[in-house]
């Protein structure tokens, strides 16, 4: 069997790297459309897949936008390349390749922060590969 | 024939290595197949997974052979998932949403052929809604209350990128 016969078996989706212009250049990040839910609300965003995340995390506002209440944002530290960071924490349902899961997500003030799909929950759910060289990631619906 | 909610199974046999996913059938022709022209495809990520369908960013990889009669077996699965090693998480995985299923296929190819019209966005988020911008900004959380107070239940949120990004590292 070869490879690409392999990637077949396992994964079921196959998705294009989307080419970001930066100030360094070039860059492809993996990014899938997703939804966020939190009680009755939900919104839908772009999200990068980022294997050396802990938590899905996007900006506070995406909260707001949630209604998500004060009360349920678990108030800790957290750290990114700036250092410890003050971040806020709660369950919400995240939902991406038809499925849903309640996981952990963050929640940074940072208006400029790139939303980013972490390890918690979904990636016990879900199995991700990534072959950057052809522009190709491949998500497996299951474990 | 009407539509049959089926789930492939887990296991060694003709459905081993695939989907644990809902798939909509219909005449035995599973789901799967609709998007199997072989062109691109778009998005399809927040729906169900029958809907996936042509475009430019996913494609199905693996066509669903399963008959009918192989692959209704939502027995089968039970018992695979794997906990999740977060110990104070306690996730519980909803194989049916509650979430409304709404596609975004209109909007992410919209989007993609309107580059230049969207450049005026530059650094802003945009609510999309089909093939319009329905409100626009810097503050996610305005923009997207704006959206829900035009009418705009699940707003689909992007931001339009300024040209020169900032390098992501965490």
């Amino acid at each position: 069997m070869n490879a690409q016969s392999e990637i077949r078996l396992t994964f079921q989706r196959s998705a294009r790297f989307t080419s970001v212009r930066t100030a360094q250049g070039m860059c492809l990040r993996p990014i899938l459309p997703i939804r966020l839910s939190y009680g009755g609300k939900s919104v839908d965003l772009n999200a990068m897949v980022d294997t050396g995340a802990d938590f899905s995390t996007f900006d506070i506002r995406v909260a707001k936008s949630l209604d998500i209440p004060d009360d349920q944002l678990i108030l800790d530290n957290g750290t990114t390349l700036g250092g410890k960071t003050k971040m806020w924490y709660c369950p919400i349902t995240i939902s991406l390749m038809g499925k849903s899961y309640e996981c952990r997500a963050a929640f940074v003030n940072n208006p400029d922060w790139l939303n980013v799909i972490g390890r918690d929950t979904i990636f016990s759910k879900m199995q991700f590969a990534f072959r950057q060289s052809i522009r190709q990631f491949y998500v497996a619906l299951q474990p | 024939m009407a539509p049959v909610l089926v789930r492939p199974r887990y296991g060694t046999g003709m459905g081993a290595g695939r989907s644990s996913e809902d798939v909509v059938t219909d005449g035995g022709v599973t789901s799967n197949e609709y998007s199997g022209s072989g062109l691109p495809i778009y998005g399809g990520v927040l729906g169900e997974s029958e809907l996936y369908y042509t475009g430019e960013l996913f494609s199905p990889l693996s066509k669903a052979t399963e008959s009918i009669t192989d692959v209704i077996d939502l027995e089968a699965e039970k018992g695979e998932e794997l906990g999740d090693s977060w110990s104070f998480a306690t996730p519980t995985e909803k194989i049916e949403s509650a979430v409304p299923v709404i596609s975004r296929e209109t909007e992410i190819a919209w989007v993609a052929s309107h580059s230049e019209e969207l450049a005026q966005f530059e650094g802003q988020w945009i609510v999309v809604d089909g093939q319009r911008v329905v409100v626009n900004g810097y503050d996610f959380a305005e923009v997207t209350k704006d959206a829900r107070s035009s009418g705009v239940e699940i707003p689909y949120v992007i931001r339009i990128e300024t040209g020169e990004e900032r390098p992501f590292i965490g």
